[in-house]
This record gives structure tokens, C-alpha cells and sequence, in this order.
């Protein structure tokens, strides 16, 4: 072979060469987004060849006159759809047009396939195209070219989704305004058990989602529900459909919980429907009273007020006999010159509680003067605690009683945390609250044992004080029995807190709150322990139980506990753990003792009879 | 009802019931000055104004005080109730 025909030879293979590269680039670069140069596939009408064009924002079409874009979609979308291995022209069969398909062959596009369902919504309310296609509920941008599977989270057809699609519509005014329909129902859904479930259900756990729209309505088949083909057409119907769910359900269970009426309305159950309203009532006027107390209590503390309406007065200190003398006067300095002590203790409610001469009128004073006062008493405080007395640790409460308080806290802090934010469930808060108990089922389970625990404690309770008076013949403890004094202490605070008065009223072994705090857990168990034990078996209950029993439950229980929450952790940790006298933590519920001085200045009244009895210790009920 | 407009509500009428309390247990807080004691009778005794109708005045005030803050207290919640629920 010569050198010249081997070279004419690879001129050849370097121009085929050429050539094939050259198809490839071009072919490469008409498939890359914003590509420059295209080569359109016009050989084959199949998915990929629709692609081509159909991804491309800067390709002109001769064909129609609409805007390029409305030609346009995400590859990935269609990537996603279930029906992605769906070639295009099994649907735009009017491709050649370049026509939009439109509503009413969208049903029938669909059926082609899905036969059943098409079959179904025809018989349906939905059977109209103008009320709703398949793509209303089946692709979230009702394009038809985004259908995720069913059960994948993002379709709006998934469980936990159903709900907002139909509402989608169904809370629609001016939709619904032509079919004469309620716009409430989504809304009142949400407001119902299941609603609440549905919210705090997160959508990758594998938790049970609750009763849906659908669940009772039927999807494709949803007739209205006055038909008797509807399985809410009936309250026996709907109960079948509950047995779903609530093995047992009786049609007294599916009647009060019929979920399209306010849970508490008035029409479903009078009972539950000013029962809420009476719950609104004490709740707001019990916070608001703590909030006064919280209020004005902390005013004081932050301005050293709290200072100057306690303590003995000087005389007082380290003299003075037990008994009388220890329910000590306020301090000379309390005294505003000019003011009179008034000789007559009736004149004040209060004013018996302190020294009978020594009750002291209205404290107007202020400024350098009555601040010098305040330190000179918060030193003399500080000096007190020094003595040697002053740090004699005296028993308040005996083991069974701090073991009680603390099963008792316990429970109420895991009941507080898994209860409210059912009762709230569309705060941010509430569903973090529940994936910290391991989600809403485990919420739940762990919700009920802390309540049997809690009822466990109280009985506990009761039993204790019945054998401890009854066996071990301990006095009754009477102490904690509210009596006229406790609501003269109740006005004495008021008046100091509105500045009428200095002096503090002087307490027994329990104050006024300590009582509040102990006879609402007498009020409140009964009612939040039984209304649980309902929620817990809600089908028994209904069963048993007149009709709105499970209704009057939700609301006793959810109420009632929101109560007992808020004055917990606004009126009773405050007075307890953030007054300056314990700060951060009154340890007498844990350790059982409370040191002298600060016995003296929480309970004089007892510490007084009890250094009596032991013999009439001196001063024993100021700080002496 | 949004949380801030609730709680906005709640704070305003409890205000109103704070206020109506305060003037309650002014009102009240006076009682014992209702009962002070009348002006020796002494022939040489300078002439006061008549206690009774001192004593009387006081009652009068304290009642309205009292009248008038139970009504705001009262106020207070059934405007929170009303504004809730109406």
C-alpha cells in the first residue's frame, strides 16, 4: 500500500469521524436546557419527543398562538407522577390541534382507564364537570400531569390531606353559595376529636390517621346526604361506619358525634354548650384574680413594699410571750406619722389578725424616706437570720404527705404536657409536645397513665387521712377546713395589695391559697377523673351514659384541666417558689422542714401554738 | 379570634375588673369609719358638725363605691364574655 492511499484512508475514517461527532453535538446540544441550537424530534410522538419541546422555554412554535409557556412543564413533576411511564398522547389525543383538554374530557380521559371510578362519580353529586374533575382531588397543581401516587404525602388525596382538599371547596362562600351549602364544615372538623387527631398526626409517622371526609362521605361516590344511598343518612348507618374504628359504637355513640355541628352546640348537647360557657367564665375570672395576686404581690416584692407589710415590729423581736404577742403588729415604721392606731379591731375585717393595739391605718408615705425604712428592715431581717434559733428546722410535713405532693406533681407535669396540646392542637408548640412523647398514640397512652396515677394519689390520699385519724387517732386535720378568718385574710391582702394597708394578714398552718390550692384538687378530681375515665371509653361511656355524655366530658375535662394549669403555674409556683423568701425553690414539700425565721414569717399563727405547747417558749412566734 | 386579639381582650376587660375591685375595697376597706365615736356632750364643747350626718355621708360614699366597682368588676367579664361569644 502505497503512502498516498493510506493517507486518503485516513482522510476518510477523520471525516466519517467528523461527521458522526458533529450529529452527536448537535444532538446533545438541542436536549440541554437553554440550548442554542435545536434539532426538533419530529420522528416519533412518544414522551421523551414531546420533552424535547415541551422543556424548552426558547422554542417558538408556529402552531398556536397562546404563549410558549402554557406549553411548558417541570420534567421532574411528570418524573413524579404515577402516571409518568403514561405516553402523552394517551391523554392530548387533540395534540395535532394544539387544544387544551378541557374539563368534560378529562372525566372521560380518566376512565379510560379507571372505569370503576368513572363509573362511580357519575353517580355522584360530583358528577357534573363544572362541580369537580378527577384532577381537583388528584393533582395538587390540577394540571393532571403532577398525580402523585394516593399515598404518597403530597397528594391531595392522601389521608391526612383529605380534609383541606375537600374544604378546598366546601369552604368555599362563593362556591358553595349556588349549591346552598354550609362553609362551616371544614372549620368545624377541624374543631372536632378527629380534626384534632388529623392535626397532630405527623405525615411521616406510621400513626393511624383518623376519620376524614371521605371516611364517612365516600370519594368518588359521595352522595348527598339525605339520600338514603348516603352512609350518614342515617344515624345507624353512621354508626356502622364508627365500629369501623370504635369496635361497639352504638347510635348513641355516632349521634353525639356527629362532627359537621359545633362539638358544645347547644343543638347537640345544651349540657356541653354552657357548660364551655361556664368553664370560659371561672377560668377568666380565676385567672384574672391570680393575675392580680400574681400582679400586685410582685409589685411589692420588686419594690421592698413586701418588707415593711410584714415581720414584728421591733418591739416585738426577741420578746413578748407566745400566743397573742406572736400574731405580730406591723413595725413602728409601718406607722405614717399622723396616723392614729384605731383601738377598735371590728372596724377592719382584718385588723384582728394583727395585734389588737396596734393595727395600723392607711401607709401613704413614700419615697427616701420609706425606702431607708425598707432597707433598715431588710438588714434587720438579714441579722435575724442569724441567730442561733433562726436556723432550727421545724417539720411541716411528715413523708406520706411529701411522697403524695410528689406523685402528684410528677403526674400533673406529664398531664399538663400531653394533655393541652390536644386541647391546642394548632399551636406550633402543641405538635412539639408530642413528637417529644414519641407521637400523638404514645401521647395518649403515656396521658392516660399519668391520669390513673394521679387518681391512684388522691385515693391514696383520702385513705391516708381516714387512717391516720380513724387508726393511728391523729387530730382531724381541721386545719385545712376554710373558715371566716380565710376570707378576712383573703380582703386584708386586698387591701394591701391596693394599698389600703400595711399590715399582712398572719396565718395558721395553711393560708387562704394553701387552702384554695388543696380544696380545687377536691373540686377538680372528681370531675376531670371521671370526664377522663369517659374519654377513655367513649363507646362504654356512650352505653351507659345518656346521650351527650362524651360531648360534656370533652369539654368538663379539657376545661377543667386548663383551669387547674393555669393557676398552678401562675398563682401557686409564684407565691411558692419565685417569692424572695425561697427563691428558686421552697424546699419544705421536699426536705419536709422549712427553717425557724421563715416558719415565723409564712405561719406565725402556728408557730406560736406550737411553741406553746411546747412549754411557752419567749418570742416564740415572731423571731425570738 | 386570633391569640393576640384574645389576649389584647382578656387584658383590657380585666382591667376594668381590677379597676372595679379597687374601688370595691375602697369602698369596703372604710367600713370601720362608719362607727366613729360621737363628740363628747359638754356644755362648754365647741359646736361640730354632726357626726350622724358625717357617718351618713361616709355610708353613702362607701355604698356607691362599692355599687360602682362590683358593677366594673362585673362589667369587666361579661365585656370579655361578650366579646368572645357575642
Amino acid at each position: 500500500m502505497s503512502g498516498w492511499k493510506l493517507a486518503k484512508q485516513l482522510l476518510l475514517v477523520l471525516l466519517v469521524a467528523l461527521v458522526l461527532a458533529g450529529i452527536g453535538m448537535l444532538v446533545h446540544v438541542s436536549r440541554a436546557p437553554g440550548g442554542q441550537l435545536r434539532v426538533k424530534a419530529t420522528f416519533v410522538i412518544d414522551t421523551s419527543g414531546c420533552l424535547s419541546c415541551h422543556t424548552d422555554p426558547l422554542y417558538k412554535p408556529e402552531m398556536s398562538s397562546r404563549p410558549w409557556e402554557e406549553f411548558l412543564f417541570d420534567e421532574e413533576m411528570l418524573a413524579s407522577s404515577t402516571h409518568a411511564s403514561i405516553d402523552c398522547t394517551r391523554c392530548h389525543l387533540t395534540f395535532a390541534t394544539g387544544q387544551r383538554i378541557n374539563e368534560q374530557a378529562v372525566q372521560k380521559l380518566c376512565g379510560q382507564c379507571h372505569s370503576r371510578e368513572l363509573e362511580l362519580q357519575e353517580a355522584s353529586v360530583h358528577a357534573d364537570p363544572r362541580v369537580a374533575t378527577c384532577l381537583d382531588c388528584h393533582s395538587p397543581g390540577a394540571t393532571g400531569h403532577d398525580i402523585p401516587p394516593i399515598l404518597a404525602t403530597e397528594s391531595p388525596a392522601f389521608p391526612r390531606n383529605v380534609a383541606g382538599t375537600c374544604g378546598g371547596c366546601h369552604a368555599d362562600e362563593k362556591l358553595m353559595a349556588g349549591y346552598g351549602l354550609e362553609t362551616d364544615v371544614h372549620e368545624m372538623y377541624l374543631d372536632s376529636p378527629h380534626g384534632t387527631v388529623l392535626e397532630l398526626v405527623g405525615s411521616d409517622t406510621d400513626e393511624p390517621y383518623p376519620a376524614t371526609c371521605a371516611s364517612c362521605h365516600g370519594s368518588h361516590d359521595v352522595v348527598k346526604v339525605d339520600d338514603p344511598a348516603s352512609p350518614v343518612s342515617s344515624t345507624a348507618s353512621l354508626a356502622g361506619l364508627c365500629a369501623d374504628c370504635h369496635p361497639g359504637a352504638t347510635e348513641s355513640f355516632a349521634s353525639t358525634l356527629a362532627l359537621h355541628k359545633e362539638f358544645a352546640s347547644e343543638e347537640l348537647s345544651p349540657v356541653a354548650h354552657y357548660g364551655e360557657r361556664f368553664f370560659f367564665v371561672l377560668t377568666a375570672s380565676v385567672v384574672g384574680l391570680g393575675m392580680l395576686m400574681v400582679s400586685m404581690e410582685g409589685i411589692g416584692w420588686l419594690t421592698g413594699r413586701a418588707y415593711r407589710g410584714r415581720g414584728p415590729g421591733k418591739e416585738d423581736r426577741g420578746g413578748g410571750g407566745p400566743g397573742e404577742g406572736d400574731i405580730r403588729g406591723p413595725s413602728r415604721g409601718d406607722v405614717a406619722a399622723g396616723d392614729e392606731p384605731d383601738d377598735d379591731p371590728g372596724d377592719n375585717p382584718g385588723s384582728h389578725l394583727a395585734t389588737a393595739d396596734s393595727a395600723v391605718d392607711v401607709q401613704t408615705d413614700g419615697g427616701p424616706a420609706a425606702f431607708a425604712a425598707t432597707q433598715a428592715l431588710v438588714a434587720e431581717d438579714a441579722a435575724f437570720s442569724q441567730r442561733p434559733d433562726a436556723a432550727e428546722e421545724i417539720a411541716r410535713f411528715d413523708g406520706q404527705q411529701r411522697i403524695q405532693h410528689l406523685v402528684m406533681m410528677v403526674s400533673l407535669i406529664v398531664l399538663a404536657t400531653t394533655g393541652l396540646p390536644q386541647k391546642f392542637p394548632d399551636w406550633p408548640v402543641s405538635l412539639w409536645f408530642i413528637n417529644f412523647w414519641g407521637g400523638l398514640d404514645s401521647a395518649r397512652s403515656i396521658h392516660r397513665f399519668a391520669g390513673l396515677v394521679l387518681i391512684t394519689d388522691c385515693l391514696y390520699h383520702l385513705a391516708y387521712v381516714a387512717y391516720s385519724t380513724v387508726v393511728v387517732r391523729k387530730p382531724l386535720p381541721i386545719a385545712m377546713i376554710p373558715t371566716p378568718k380565710d376570707i378576712a385574710d383573703f380582703f386584708q391582702d386586698l387591701q394591701y395589695w391596693f394599698g389600703r394597708t400595711m399590715v399582712r394578714p398572719r396565718f395558721g398552718r395553711f393560708s387562704y391559697r394553701e387552702k384554695f390550692d388543696y380544696w380545687a384538687i377536691f373540686w377538680g378530681m372528681p370531675l376531670i377523673g371521671i370526664s377522663g375515665l369517659v374519654l377513655m371509653f367513649p363507646v362504654l361511656a356512650s352505653k351507659l351514659l345518656p346521650g351527650d355524655a362524651v360531648p360534656v366530658a370533652l369539654v368538663a375535662h379539657s376545661d377543667e384541666a386548663l383551669l387547674a394549669v393555669c393557676w398552678i403555674f401562675i398563682v401557686h409556683l409564684f407565691f411558692v417558689h419565685l417569692n424572695p423568701r425561697f427563691f428558686p425553690l421552697n424546699r419544705a414539700m421536699f426536705s419536709g422542714k422549712m427553717p425557724r425565721h421563715l416558719y415565723a414569717e409564712e405561719h406565725p399563727l402556728e408557730l406560736a401554738a406550737m411553741d406553746a405547747r411546747r412549754g411557752g417558749r419567749t418570742g416564740s412566734g415572731g423571731r425570738g | 379570634m386570633s391569640l393576640p386579639i384574645f389576649l389584647s381582650a382578656f387584658l383590657g376587660c380585666w382591667l376594668i375588673a381590677v379597676a372595679g375591685g379597687y374601688l370595691a375595697v375602697l369602698g369596703l376597706s372604710n367600713v370601720g369609719g362608719h362607727r366613729f365615736a360621737s363628740s363628747p356632750i359638754h356644755p362648754h364643747a365647741v359646736r361640730r358638725p354632726d357626726p350622724l350626718l358625717h357617718r351618713g355621708l361616709l355610708v353613702v360614699w362607701d355604698g356607691i363605691l362599692l355599687l360602682l366597682g362590683g358593677l366594673l368588676m362585673v362589667m369587666g367579664m361579661v365585656l370579655f364574655y361578650l366579646l368572645v361569644y357575642g
